[in-house]
């Protein structure tokens, strides 16, 4: 397995190449940061990074087979 | 079905209340709900879920009849209802109500839609019956 | 007969103390749906030019939307709008919790408050029964203990409105209170509930709410409630609320800090929503219908004093944290607190309190002349100026004005540092260098808020250089945000949780029987912005362009510290995303509607007198 799949949540998720969910390619280990520099979406535009259920930071490392969700911020009203 | 409370778990957002008077009655009319959630605040600051739990002190109450056992739930014959209000003294967990456009007390009835449309899963049904909306949502 | 209305109004006349009912016209429903439609309707046809936001000539419009109070996620908003007392321009403030509801309950899809009462007075509705009562025995008590004895004294299935001692002396910026935490702040709307002496209003209802498709409009707010069960965010944004926020904010440096001087706060992981969660949080406090309950109910302490309070919300962390340099969540809760027993908008409360803190610190205000020691980071400084203010004590007299006319008094220099549109406070978010952000907060009909347009994501989508595009986004986010308040909805669902917009149409006509479907709610919202923009012209003497403007310091001064540190969208990319606005909107280079863009709006006898 050399897919991570992603599901992008919150109303900024308007911003992303693709919509609500996608597969990406990876060889070995990689981070959230590099995938989203890959696609050319600005990585502030995640507010949190879940990863199989755990929040992870932006930086951790995401293999093949990983489940993640961004999260995109949203405030007070 | 058997249904239990965690009171911990509820924010008072009082879906509970429009999905039960809407599935049973389709009315968007809180009166008309079979439960209630009691806020205690400023202090503690915590809410209670008011709920039935089918012990059947009401139909022992009823001097009429109008009360009666309908599998696991107990009903209401609106039409054999006299006000007595008995009922509504007897219950223990002050979970009827007696509704004045109805002439009779609003009581659950087991429907079973509370466990489905709580947010938060601070009502359950013990007998695994009924089931949280989120888990067939996912 | 439209479901979803209860097709009533109450007028309730203080000064005559007599109420009537009145039919809402089913051509209200479809021009201008409800809510903030509604109260700038009325408020556009029945108050004239010249009108002392503070005088009994002032109504205070309470408007619940068609969809509040039924089965779907979020239905538990209401607007309190009036003349503004901040700017003199239209003003509206949204509350969640039960009150929307409760009034739709009662039979009334609008409350018309006018004239004064003669002494402090309550207005308790039950049903058709309407009474002012003798208030006095609740003046002067904060505004949770208000709501706590008039619970006590009426009963448990009352909603209630109170102000705090703020409103009863008429700061400029006092909120309205209910549901022990949740306050409609902004605009000072709890000024004008003050100045009509109406301390609080109660209402209990025991009516249904008629809908047009009873059986399909529960199974689609079945279906919308599952939908938002079944988003991530559901799970991974409540736990923290609005709260969750605060560490991105910094991150993309537009943390209002030490009166917007900067954009980041080195202390904001002591007060982010991790720190609420874990040292604070004693229950979530959901409003009604909401799957997804911001409120965040909380136990804090200082001087020996142990208090509760609703919050905090990203906002009050903004603007008493960063703002005023609080450093832990313990001392901005408290300062929450406050702020609430006071009934004061924590939002315009912080940014006051920080500009008073700037003035002091460049020896512009004295300590003969505050009374004692202020300064940033002091949780004393800030309790005692809070206690001024509410008072209109000592300097407190002065802040209750607002930072406008504040800095008018101040002078020597003071107006660039005060940090306002209209004369409405700016929010939680540093726009300098987020042009769409920026452009947000000085077109929005009330002043500086975040709420009609939160455009900072797509500042960081598209790039923060680039002004293309901005302003076409900041008039699309103009109709949908407000929309909501229209609807008697919260927008959070959608904003925080990704729960998708077309819901909204398609719920609309099975409750209210009226053929919409999204795009016509856009329309009818586009419609609502022109009319507070045509009360703006009709109340404010020479209103246009210059009012759309930003305050110096946004316009003038690079970003000195934090991730976007030397960075400034100026003066010049503001200009330009105006011309582009009004262009887009139709409106002449000096911001006026002109008369064919009323005309296709259906606008046209509101737009007669321009």
């Amino acid at each position: 397995m050399d897919y991570v799949s992603f599901t992008i949540h919150g109303h900024a998720r308007e911003y992303f190449p693709s919509k609500e969910r996608f597969r990406h390619k990876v060889t070995g280990e990689t981070t959230v940061r590099k995938v989203l520099e890959h696609l050319g979406v600005n990585p502030l535009l995640v507010m949190y990074v879940v990863k199989n259920g755990k929040r992870v930071s932006l930086d951790d490392p995401i293999t093949g087979g990983d489940e993640v969700v961004l999260i995109t911020p949203a405030a007070g009203g | 079905m058997r249904l239990s409370k965690r009171d911990e778990l509820c924010s008072g957002c009082r879906s509970c209340i429009l999905v039960c008077s809407m599935e049973n009655f389709l009315k968007a009319d809180p009166t008309l709900a079979a439960l209630r959630i009691k806020g205690h605040f400023p202090v503690p600051g915590k809410y209670e879920v008011v709920l039935c739990d089918q012990c059947g002190e009401c139909e022992k109450a009823c001097p009429t009849g109008a009360i009666y056992a309908d599998g696991e739930a107990y009903r209401v014959k609106p039409e054999e209802c006299i006000a007595c209000m008995a009922c509504i003294e007897a219950c223990p967990k002050g979970a009827i109500w007696f509704n004045q456009a109805l002439g009779a007390p609003v009581k659950c009835v087991l429907c079973g839609e509370c466990v489905r449309y709580c947010p938060r899963q601070a009502i359950v049904d013990e007998t695994g019956e009924v089931k949280w909306g989120g888990e067939q949502a996912c | 007969m439209l479901g979803g209305y209860m097709g009533k109004g109450l007028r309730v006349n203080l000064t005559s103390r007599k109420s009537s009912t009145f039919d809402i016209p089913e051509d209200w429903a479809r021009r201008f749906l409800g809510g903030r439609g509604f109260a700038a309707k009325i408020l556009y046809d029945q108050l004239d030019a010249g009108t002392d936001p503070l005088s009994p000539e002032n109504k205070l419009v309470v408007a619940t939307g068609p969809l509040s109070g039924l089965f779907l996620p979020g239905s538990g908003k209401l607007t309190f709008a009036c003349k503004s007392p901040a700017t003199g321009g239209y003003a509206d403030a949204n509350v969640g919790g039960h009150l929307g509801p409760e009034i739709k309950y009662a039979g009334y899809d609008v409350i018309v408050v006018e004239g004064k009462a003669a002494a402090p007075s309550v207005l308790v509705i039950e049903d058709d029964r309407v009474s002012i009562r003798d208030g006095s025995r609740y003046w002067g008590l904060g505004a949770i203990e208000t709501e706590k004895a008039l619970k006590d004294d009426l009963g448990e299935a009352f909603q209630c409105a109170v102000i705090g001692p703020a409103g009863e002396n008429l700061v400029k910026y006092a909120c309205i209170s209910h549901d022990f935490g949740r306050q409609a702040g902004r605009c000072g709307v709890g000024a004008v509930m003050g100045s009509k002496n109406l301390k609080a209003i109660a209402v209990s209802g025991t009516r249904a709410i008629p809908l047009a498709k009873p059986k399909e409009a529960l199974e689609k707010g079945k279906q919308m409630y599952l939908s938002c069960f079944s988003k991530p965010g559901f799970y991974e944004w409540t736990p923290y609320g609005t709260a969750g926020v605060t560490d991105w904010v910094n991150e993309v440096g537009s943390f209002p800090t030490k009166n917007f001087y900067t954009g980041y706060f080195e202390h904001h992981k002591q007060i982010n929503g991790q720190a609420l969660k874990e040292r604070i949080l004693v229950t979530d406090k959901g409003c009604f219908g909401c799957p997804i309950p911001c409120g965040k109910y909380s136990r804090t302490r200082w001087q020996g004093k142990e208090v509760m309070v609703e919050g905090p919300e990203y906002e009050t962390i903004a603007m008493l944290g960063g703002n005023c340099c609080l450093k832990t969540i313990e001392d901005v809760a408290y300062a929450n607190y406050a702020c609430d027993e006071l009934g004061l908008d924590t939002i315009s409360a912080g940014n006051v309190l920080a500009f008073a803190m700037e003035c002091y610190e460049k020896g512009l205000l004295t300590r003969e002349e505050v009374g004692r020691e202020i300064r940033f980071g002091d949780l004393e400084s800030v309790v005692f100026l809070l206690s001024e203010i509410a008072a209109r004590r000592g300097v407190g007299a002065l802040l209750a004005e607002g930072v406008k006319v504040a800095a008018e008094r101040i002078g020597q220099g003071s107006e660039r540092f005060a940090i306002h549109v209209k004369g409405l406070e700016v929010s939680g978010y540093e726009p300098r260098y987020a042009p769409a952000m920026l452009l947000a907060y000085m077109t929005a009909d009330v002043g500086a808020h975040h709420n009609r347009a939160w455009a900072i994501t797509y500042d960081v989508a598209v790039g923060r250089d680039s002004l293309e595009g901005k302003a076409e986004k900041v008039i699309e986010l103009q109709h949908i945000r407000p929309l909501f308040d229209a609807l008697g909805l919260c927008r959070l669902q959608w904003v925080e949780i990704g729960f998708e917009l077309h819901h909204y149409g398609e719920i609309f006509p099975l409750v209210t029987g009226i053929d919409y479907g999204w795009e016509d709610l856009i329309r009818a919202s586009e419609r609502i912005w022109n009319l507070t923009r045509l009360f703006n012209i009709k109340h404010i003497a020479g209103f246009g362009r210059k009012y759309d403007s930003a305050p110096p310091r946004f316009l003038e001064e690079p970003m000195p510290s934090g991730p976007v540190e030397g960075k400034l969208t100026g003066a010049k990319s503001a200009e330009q995303l105006l011309d582009r606005y009004y262009q887009l909107r139709g409106w002449s280079p000096d911001g006026i509607p002109t008369k064919q863009t009323l005309a296709e709006l259906d606008l046209i006898e509101e737009g007669a007198a321009y």
